[in-house]
């Protein structure tokens, strides 16, 4: 008796857990097919290459597909750089130590701010003090510092995957520190590093919050012509088609349309990031 | 030459490392800087910039109804009632209405405005005068009839009142005064035997109240106006109360009494008396009836912003762009907390579940290829989140639950809690994976099932790791701003059930952020608003962080 009932607690908890992933399974799929189906009406070469007319109840987005392009491919011309340097000295370089211990700290907590904190910060600091206004400046530099602690993360790791040998080998053959870096350990780590990359501008291009006060602009009947100019964004584009404008059944189809596009563009890019990384760890050497 | 470029490089990467820093206190700077005048604006200051003339002396004070106005000559034994000595009028035993003693030319004068009721005309008020000098309370002989048809003390009396021009000032004082402990005369003056009020006394304000004490700081072109100017308080010029200028320490204050029925601007002007001029302010507020604007000058400053920052979280009304704004974001933070609680509801089983069942049930195979999976999705963006909850959810739930809207804590707390599924599912598989083969390996061997080894091996050695992805799922629900704003319907107020709406921390700020103007007290609300939301985000992180070093050293 006592094994049956152990049996049938096996037998329950493991279908709970069944039942767990099955839900969410179901939920995500749900999700995903009611995004994908009612956005797939919609969809059509004039949608992805037109921009909005009749005050965004037709027409397409094009506008908001050049200004996530724009503002996601600043934001990280920014933070690469600069993440990979930070990556750097966390990992080589690392003294001292209240420093490491400081600027550990500060990623850490970077990355735990709201985006909409990053928002205002971003309106005080670019649009008023730096006096760059809404603009597409204003914006990729908010967001390329939210997406800093995750390309710091993402190198550091990536650094650290590089195996002591390849420094070691490059410092007894006579290079300094810096070619060991620049030379051996970043080529090395550097696919790593890019996937990593990859992966935080499909959360860049999908963020809104930091935009909403920085950069973003419902309508814009022209694209932007230079990094001043405020732009549309998709991600907005879905926020203001559901909460603003004159005729919200018309704007309905097109904001699911505009989902879909984000989402696909979101999970296309994230995508081959993931399986390149596959590949590269599937045919590491080391 | 070498070495020369081996330090720029190194000196690139430091500042690089640095950026970090200086973002982090920027943002925590900017949020803070422009969130604390929200604690320490002072509304008492009335900051003064000479010029304007708009107002002419005699300030010609101006009456409103449902409250009647007395005016005395106080003596105690005889003798002038000092500055610092207050009258107080009672009816039915309740203080509506006290009034500080003005020394002019010798005579003792106060004016009180009694606050009554219309429904309260005919009754019997009684006075008492407090002698500041003995800490002791004297009633006044004298009582009056509360009819509201015209000011007690206004006819017959010959110093303060003149008829059909009420309270004209300031004037010469007359030596020629009654002699009663306090004096009102008139044609309502009934008498009647003393009565004991004890202090302190708290003034009842009866829904007709309108008098706004407003505490102000008095600086003419820099410096500290003289004792003795005075403080005019105006309504679409219409003077609404006056006070003269006292000076404690190194400030000069003044308590105006300022009368109004609803909310309205006041503007204040200052009569200079050395120069015999009235000078303008380009200060101006708004009327609060029976409430206060300012600070007393008596509480010290750090009780000030402690009874301010105590307003701003535990206050429970959020009425931003009403004048005067009230900003108490207690209904965000209570709606920011149900439904990020609501969202951990949905996650907590499923996320954990998923992970349980991905790292200990689920194939190597299956496990390759679910891990991958959840890294996308947890990528979504918030803002389709949004949408589905919007446009798909919230119809649903009308017509299951017979709703009239679909945009309540409910709805939020399922789209955010799919939402944080994957993020706390991927940090629990990943504490999950850590616990060493060793446990499980003996575990089974001792003849455990499965279920067994999860409930009593597994999950015991992998708490904390689960536990701070939890957190973690807790901070990034209630930092998330798109689904919120657009699922969570956005009224500030203690809900009664889940199918009420609320308005969490985040989207108030995204939503009011861009109809507010730079600089207004409610701009510097909404910083304050984050710097809350900033202050708890933190907390969770460092609790998260605390529990999973604990682990890592266990």
């Amino acid at each position: 008796m006592k094994l049956n009932l152990r049996k049938l607690s096996d037998l329950a908890g493991v279908n709970l857990l069944r039942f767990f992933i099955i839900i969410t399974a179901v939920f995500l799929i749900s999700f995903l097919y009611i995004i994908f189906s009612r956005g797939g009406q919609v969809i059509s070469w004039e949608f992805i290459t037109k921009g909005p007319v009749d005050s965004m109840t037709a027409g397409g987005i094009y506008p908001a597909i050049v200004g996530t392009f724009w503002l996601t491919i600043l934001s990280i011309t920014f933070a690469l750089p600069l993440g990979i340097l930070t990556a750097i000295y966390l990992v080589s370089y690392a003294r001292p130590y209240w420093f490491v211990r400081m600027v550990r700290i500060a990623v850490n907590t970077l990355a735990g701010i709201p985006s909409i904190i990053y928002g205002l910060f971003g309106m005080t600091v670019f649009v008023q003090i730096l006096h760059m206004g809404v603009s597409l400046l204003a914006g990729s530099l908010t967001l390329g510092i939210l997406a800093l602690p995750v390309i710091i993360n993402a190198s550091e790791e990536a650094f650290r995957q590089v195996p002591k040998s390849f420094r070691e080998a490059a410092l007894a053959l006579g290079a300094t520190e810096r070619q060991s870096i620049m030379r051996v350990i970043l080529p090395a780590a550097l696919p790593n590093i890019l996937t990593g990359a990859v992966i935080s501008i499909g959360r860049v291009a999908g963020e809104t919050a930091p935009i909403l006060f920085t950069a973003a602009t419902f309508y814009s009947h022209r694209l932007p012509a230079s990094v001043m100019d405020e732009v549309m964004a998709l991600p907005y584009h879905i926020y203001a088609l559901m909460t603003e404008g004159a005729h919200p059944a018309k704007q309905l189809p097109i904001a699911y349309g505009t989902a879909l596009v984000l989402l696909a563009l979101v999970l296309f890019v994230s995508a081959i990031a993931i399986i390149i990384r596959y590949k590269i760890r599937k045919n590491r050497k080391w | 030459m070498n070495n020369y470029k081996e330090k720029i490089f190194k000196g690139i990467t430091y500042t690089a490392a640095l950026f970090t820093i200086i973002f982090l206190f920027g943002i925590i700077g900017s949020i803070f800087y422009e969130g604390a005048p929200v604690i320490t604006h002072d509304l008492g200051q009335l900051p003064l910039e000479g010029g304007q003339r708009n107002f002419q002396r005699p300030w010609q004070l101006v009456e409103k109804e449902k409250s009647q106005r007395a005016y005395c000559e106080v003596y105690l034994d005889n003798e002038p009632a000092t500055e610092e000595d207050e009258v107080a009028a009672f009816i039915d035993g309740e203080c509506r209405g006290i009034g500080m003693i003005v020394d002019r030319n010798g005579c003792a004068l106060a004016v009180l405005d009694i606050q009554a009721e219309e429904s309260e005309a005919g009754k019997i008020i009684k006075f008492a005068v407090y002698d500041h000098s003995y800490n002791d309370v004297f009633t006044a002989l004298g009582v009056a009839v509360l009819d509201f048809s015209e000011e007690i003390g206004e006819l017959d009396y010959p110093i303060l009142c003149e008829t059909g021009s009420p309270y004209v000032y300031p004037r010469q004082c007359e030596e020629d005064t009654s002699a009663d402990l306090a004096s009102l005369e008139g044609n309502n003056y009934i008498g009647g035997e003393p009565q004991i009020f004890l202090r302190p006394w708290l003034p009842l304000y009866t829904d007709g109240a309108g008098i706004t004490t407003a505490y102000c700081e008095i600086n003419i072109d820099g410096k500290p106006a003289a004792a003795g100017d005075e403080v005019g308080a105006f309504v679409n010029g219409e003077c609404r109360g006056t006070a003269i200028i006292d000076k404690k320490g190194k400030k000069s204050l003044a308590i105006l009494k300022v009368f109004s029925f609803k909310n309205e601007i006041i503007q204040f002007a200052v009569w200079d008396a050395a120069q015999a001029e009235v000078i303008g302010t380009n200060f101006t507020t708004s009327t609060n009836p029976g409430g206060e604007v300012g600070n007393s000058p008596d509480i010290p400053l750090i009780v000030q912003y402690f009874s301010k920052l105590t307003d701003f979280i535990f206050g429970s009304s959020w009425h931003p762009t009403s004048t005067p704004g009230s900003f108490g974001i207690l209904t965000l933070i209570v709606g920011s907390l149900l439904v990020t609680l609501g969202a951990l509801v949905v996650a907590v089983p499923f996320g954990v579940g998923s992970a349980i069942y991905i790292s200990e049930i689920a194939s190597p195979r299956m496990r390759e290829l679910i891990k991958p999976v959840i890294e996308l999705l947890a990528g979504i963006p918030s803002v389709v989140y949004g949408l589905f909850g919007m446009a798909f959810l919230a119809p649903m739930l009308m017509k299951w639950f017979h709703l009239d809207a679909g945009l309540n804590i409910l709805n939020a707390s399922i789209i955010l809690g799919i939402m944080v599924i994957p993020i706390i599912s991927s940090m629990s598989e990943d504490a999950l994976s850590m616990v060493p083969k060793n446990l499980r390996h003996a575990s089974y061997g001792l003849g455990a099932n499965r279920w067994e080894t999860i409930i009593k091996v597994i999950l015991p050695a992998a708490k904390t790791g689960v536990i701070s992805s939890i957190l973690l799922g807790f901070g990034r629900a209630i930092g998330e701003t798109m689904v919120v704003i657009m699922v969570a319907g956005g009224s500030p107020q203690f809900p009664d059930s889940i199918f009420q709406s609320v308005r969490p921390m985040t989207s108030a700020i995204a939503a009011e952020m861009g109809e507010t103007a730079h600089g207004t007290m409610h701009f510097h609300a909404l910083y304050g608003i984050a710097a809350v939301l900033f202050i708890i985000t933190f907390m969770t992180n460092l609790i998260s962080e605390l529990v999973f070093h604990r682990q890592k050293q266990g």
